[in-house]
């Protein structure tokens, strides 16, 4: 058994073997390995061939059930002999089988989708009890049916929108892009795509996430719990899963929408053992702005696109290769150079940007059990920003490159689920080059220096089911970073403030030399202990590190927001999380409910000096401070799963307060005391319900409440060279007002039990159905017009971005 | 799909097309009353020397609730002086309204001097600046204006001059300007009073020559040269009307700031016009160069500003456009001249003082 094992594992190099060890160190005292009893393993697919995971598998009269991997596979203890076997997952017919069980050869089991589109509004697609029987805490998974359910702003089914539904999740407001998970910034959440990170998910902003609805399977979302298989990040992990290309045959699935067109196409290219799927989406939403509410974003011209591709190719019984790649384009353009900090006179301004991404997954399976997989993936984001008139006609580019390695080997018993796996992570970033664009220009090019790091990792991660009652998810990361050469390190005299004038002398590394290095470990622990069938308490810790942060200093992220790496000044940002939590199941599994507390502790957050430029910026660290933050919160969330009425109520209270301590007068406006986050909501409440009145008929709604996010309102003002200027002191102290609002839609399904090839159904929403003006920002503004100081008034307004009732229907079809 | 629409279809597209009309229709931003937060007043220094001939104005004052409508609470019987870099002292004398200004035959500014402002107020508490440099400002090569006529979203024409500013920035990184102007006419009557009913304007003649005085309120037009090092600015300055084909008379200065007054000037320029937007900075409290030594936690709003300043005036064409000037409109308004003539007060408006270059 070794001999031949150890063939199949060069490849998979010495860390395998390590895994082996551990293997067979189980193998020894197997309680499995009982004459008596055999191992039943299999596979559930779809009748298209795709893998299930999270499919639940129950022998019936045992009390054995388990429920599928990632992979679809599963392993069961069972006695030999015949069972009747019921398998079930959200979405597709409960299948039953009668299966011969003498030895652990593999089955193959493959269950039905459910006859029509709208059957799938379920909001999970775990096995029954798995919010009880689950080490998970603080885990979401949402399948992409679940989202699709949900009202939609103009029609756009959208994975972000859907997130933010959830506890623990909130944003800056409407239009700003990205996510804020626990009291963390949006450059907490490591978002992923097959391996894939997404460095911005916004299109037009922040309206719309980059994630099209009809690739995506379905989505893990991790606020806490975090397995030691990710790092990298201090908030979250969202993993979106792309759906594996339909085997028998060519499917076609579209929408029409009033913001974009998809469709996408899958089936097999040779055979069954490669196949292909393509989803692409182009948008026309330039006549959408027109209703916006900021004067300078009604005279926008917007667009974007994306192209997701997934490739999978059986290689053979044992082997799995993917490939998949994504592209994205936005483009945006509004009147003047506002945006930009370069102070010319500009007509308008075409901000652009691009994400590249491709992972390449090589799977071996060893057994059942055993598995190994080696992933290549490379990630691009590249935005700019162009200025057309002929005198400072000039083009601003940055971006960020990640290339990553990952081996993993992963065990699946039936009392550990094991993952031992290394990494080796690059990032290129170009903080920023501007350049010229004609003779006449009097724009001078300025080209900052690339960054570049290395990043290597190991890590262990087991979820072992000590008993019925017990079981412990543990691992351990390990994560060494450097910041390479070729740079320069400027240094500041001692006792001053980092800027241009304290700047005593540089540095230069060459290529290759190590600039900064930071390595720590970073421990992983969940434990659930079941009190009976229908309640468990869990319980979470875990620490994060994170080397590559986001510099932004607008109430929302730009899409040309620089990327910055850890260096001798901006040191890794550390997260220490602690959750505790209560799950029980109602009514025999078709109510779940959880309350969930956690506190968060968190190192080197960064804020920004009063008005920082940071474009072009040589050494960014003459504009951030670093500082701690603290978060702490209850979540509380209640579900029904099954029925005619479906749906959640989830609330979440919490704060998220950050600390500056900088001994320099400049600073003081900030420093020394905590204050409260821009992001920091203290309530949240979300209810989403699907009502399905017929077949042919679900209406579904979502009310979503959050108290306002913190501002600073002027205290006084005074005049000075001919204007008043208001004066803003704490750093916010105050609260804008409280946000709400309803969503309602409706979605027909014309002929539910057709039996034709082409079926279709239609979506009506109304967002924001009582047209609240939720405010994004209060703001003050001084008139200045007159000569007559006392007319010179400082007036505070509202700005709503999307202030108004917004019906949309879109049209989506399969064939 | 023939079948889908067929249970009210009509109405419900009625009503989406009435919702969405609806929406287009309401603006979103508005004023909103936000409540109104009382702290203690501070002192606010607004000071200005330059190598130009004085006499230089610094002016003491406490700063205000936000929303005060009220007027400006001076900050009178202080004494004021500044010191330069070889420990001269010119001291600013009081003139009344917070108002302190220097003798302009004792102290002119030079270009290379280091200045430093004291302020010491009648409670016998001392503020100071931080020393500042005087730059001499690069000298404004030319000042032009560019006709245009273009429709306005309500449809009606709207048409003028801009008037741009070209000067050649020096090889050295590190310049920093602020602009302003001023436009000059004479005037005939210094005081004029309308009759509603009878639409009959009484006018007094001045005693002197008198001048109207117009100026960009609120305006913080500035820039620094870190993208444009070396080569030729050529800034936006102002828009004048079209409302006649005569000469318009501007004044133009240019002012070479310190880094820290530029950065000052930015961060005012970014909060007055904050509009609250998602790419806007959160406000903050703006930092000046003063401060209180014996108690630096305390807030001293403001800025003593030193900077070198290089001025043209022109008279900019209006002749040459082949379309006529605006305006024109007979008001029916009847002259009547009142005997006697009324002194021209110098005011934010108005001045006696001919203009540099008239």
């Amino acid at each position: 058994m070794t001999t031949s094992y150890l063939c199949k594992v060069i490849p998979f190099t010495a860390f395998c073997l390590l895994c082996l060890c551990i293997q067979t160190a189980w193998a020894q005292d197997h309680p499995l390995l009982r004459p008596d009893t055999v191992i039943f393993n299999g596979v559930v697919k779809s009748n298209t061939e795709q893998a299930l995971a999270g499919a639940t598998i129950t022998v019936e009269g045992t009390n054995s059930g388990t429920a599928t991997d990632a992979n679809g596979f599963f392993r069961l203890a069972v006695p030999a002999g015949k069972h009747r076997i019921e398998i079930s997952y959200i979405g597709f017919e409960t299948g039953y089988f009668s299966v011969e069980i003498y030895s652990d050869a593999g089955h193959v089991f493959h269950l039905e989708e459910k006859a029509n589109l709208l059957e799938t509004i379920e909001v999970s697609e775990q096995g029954i009890d798995h919010n009880v029987s689950s080490t998970d805490i603080s885990v979401s998974k949402l399948s992409v049916q679940s989202i699709k359910s949900l009202p939609s702003l103009l029609g756009e089914a959208d994975i972000v929108r859907g997130l933010q539904t959830l506890p623990g999740v909130t944003t800056v407001g409407e239009g700003a892009s990205g996510f804020n998970v626990r009291g963390g910034s949006i450059d907490q959440n490591w978002v992923l795509m097959e391996d894939i990170p997404i460095f911005n998910t916004s299109h037009l902003l922040g309206l719309f996430s980059v994630f099209h609805p009809d690739a995506v399977k379905d989505l893990v979302f991790y606020r806490g719990g975090i397995p030691a298989n990710y790092g990298g990040r201090g908030a979250s992990v969202l993993d979106v899963r792309l759906k594996d290309p339909a085997r028998d045959r060519w499917q076609f699935k579209g929408g029409i929408g009033l913001v974009s067109n998809r469709f996408t196409a899958e089936g097999p290219v040779a055979g069954n053992k490669l196949t292909l799927m393509a989803a692409a989406r182009a948008s026309f939403p330039d006549y959408l702005f027109k209703v916006l509410s900021e004067p300078r974003l009604r005279s926008t011209n917007a667009n974007y696109y994306d192209l997701t591709t997934r490739m999978k190719w059986q290689a053979s019984e044992h082997d799995q290769v993917s490939l998949t790649a994504y592209f994205s384009q936005d483009a945006f353009k509004m009147a003047g150079d506002s945006l930009t900090g370069l102070e010319v006179n500009a007509s308008s301004t075409l901000f652009q940007w691009f994400s590249e991404g491709v992972s390449l997954k090589w799977s071996h399976f060893f057994t059942p059990q055993v598995s190994s997989s080696i992933v290549g993936a490379m990630s691009r984001y590249r935005p700019t920003f162009s200025i057309p008139d002929d005198a400072y006609a000039a083009t601003f580019r940055s971006g960020i490159t990640y290339k990553a390695l990952k081996a993993e080997t992963s065990y699946y018993g039936r009392k550990h689920e094991s993952a031992l796996g290394i990494s080796a992570t690059g990032y290129n970033i170009r903080p920023g080059d501007l350049q010229p664009d004609s003779e006449l220009s009097a724009v001078n090019p300025v080209n900052l220096a690339d960054e570049q790091s290395l990043e290597a990792a190991i890590y262990a991660n087991d979820l072992w089911k000590v008993s019925e009652r017990l079981s412990l998810m543990l691992g351990l990361r390990f994560v060494w970073f450097a910041n390479l050469g070729p740079g320069r390190v400027f240094s500041y005299q001692e006792g001053a403030p980092r800027d241009d004038m304290t700047r005593i002398d540089t540095t230069n590394y060459s290529s290759g030399n190590v600039i900064a290095d930071f390595s720590g470990l970073e421990p992983r622990l969940a434990l659930r202990y079941s009190l009976n069938k229908n309640n468990s308490i869990k319980m979470g810790a875990q620490r994060m590190r994170q080397y590559v942060q986001l510099v932004s200093n607008t109430s929302a992220a730009l899409p040309t927001d620089r990327w910055k790496l850890s260096d001798e000044y901006l040191l890794p940002q550390t997260t220490d999380q602690v959750s505790l939590g209560y799950f029980t199941n109602l009514k025999n599994n078709t109510i779940e409910a959880s309350l969930e507390f956690f506190y968060k502790r968190q190192e080197n957050l960064p804020d920004y000096r009063s008005g920082a430029n940071l474009l072009l910026l040589e050494a960014p660290e003459t504009a951030i401070l670093q500082g701690k933050g603290r978060a702490y919160g209850a979540e509380f969330q209640i579900r029904k799963t099954q029925g005619r009425i479906t749906g959640w109520v989830s609330y979440t209270f919490s704060s998220s307060e950050i600390l500056i301590e900088s001994p320099y007068p400049e600073d003081e406006a900030f420093s020394g005391a905590y204050y409260p986050t821009n992001y920091n909501r203290p309530h949240v409440l979300n209810v989403a319900a699907t009502y399905k009145q017929s077949e042919k008929i679900t209406y579904s709604a979502n009310f979503t409440y959050s108290s306002g996010r913190p501002a600073t309102y002027p205290t006084d003002k005074y005049y000075i060279g001919g204007v008043y200027v208001p004066n803003f002191v704490d750093r916010n102290r105050n609260v804008i007002p409280d946000y709400h609002r309803l969503d309602l839609s409706m979605t027909i399904d014309p002929n539910p039990n057709s039996t034709k090839k082409v079926k279709g159904r239609w979506q009506i929403s109304i967002y924001n159905v009582y047209a609240r003006k939720n405010p994004f920002s209060i703001f003050f503004k001084t008139r200045n017009t007159s000569p007559i100081r006392a007319n010179n008034r400082v007036e505070s307004y509202r700005l709503s971005v999307l202030g108004t009732i917004i019906p949309a229907i879109s049209y989506e079809f399969t064939f | 799909m023939n079948s889908l629409f067929n249970w009210r279809t009509s109405s419900i597209l009625g009503l989406l097309l009435l919702l969405a009309l609806g929406a287009s229709l309401k603006s979103c931003i508005d004023p909103y009353p936000a409540e109104v937060i009382v702290s203690d007043t501070k002192l606010v220094v607004d000071g200005l020397i330059t190598d130009d001939a004085g006499p230089y104005t610094v002016t003491l004052a406490l700063s205000e609730p936000y929303n005060n409508t009220r007027g400006t609470l001076a900050v009178n019987s202080a004494q004021v002086w500044v010191n330069d870099d070889t420990g001269q002292r010119f001291d600013f004398l009081p003139k009344g309204a917070g108002n302190y200004q220097s003798d302009s035959l004792a102290f002119r500014a030079q270009a290379g001097r280091i200045y430093t402002l004291f302020v010491r107020t009648s409670n016998g508490q001392m503020y100071e600046s931080k020393p500042e440099l005087l730059r001499a400002a690069p000298a404004i090569d030319t000042v032009y204006s560019v006709f245009f006529s273009t429709t306005n979203s309500l449809g009606v024409e709207v048409n003028g001059f801009e008037v741009y500013s070209e000067t050649q920035d020096p090889d050295t990184l590190g310049n920093y300007y602020r602009w302003r102007w001023s436009h000059f006419d004479t005037v005939s009557h210094c005081l004029q009073r309308i009759d509603g009913e009878t639409r009959v304007l009484f006018q007094t003649r001045c005693c002197g020559p008198c001048w109207f005085v117009r100026r960009c309120y609120g305006c913080v037009n500035i820039l620094n040269d870190v993208f444009l090092n070396g080569n030729t600015i050529r800034r936006y300055l102002a828009t004048i009307p079209y409302d006649s084909k005569e000469d318009y008379f501007l004044v133009v200065d240019q002012l070479a700031l310190s880094r820290e007054a530029h950065q000052f000037w930015t961060l005012v320029d970014g909060q007055i016009n904050n509009s609250g937007g998602i790419f806007d900075k959160p406000p903050a409290a703006i930092q000046g160069n003063l401060f209180n030594p014996d108690n630096p936690e305390e807030q001293v709003l403001g800025y003593f500003s030193v900077a070198g300043l290089s001025r043209k005036s022109v008279y900019l064409k209006r002749d040459g456009i082949s379309q006529l000037p605006n305006g024109g409109v007979d008001s029916g308004i009847i002259m009547s001249e009142v005997p006697g003539c009324v002194s021209c007060n110098e005011s934010l408006t108005r001045t006696a003082r001919r203009p540099p270059g008239w």
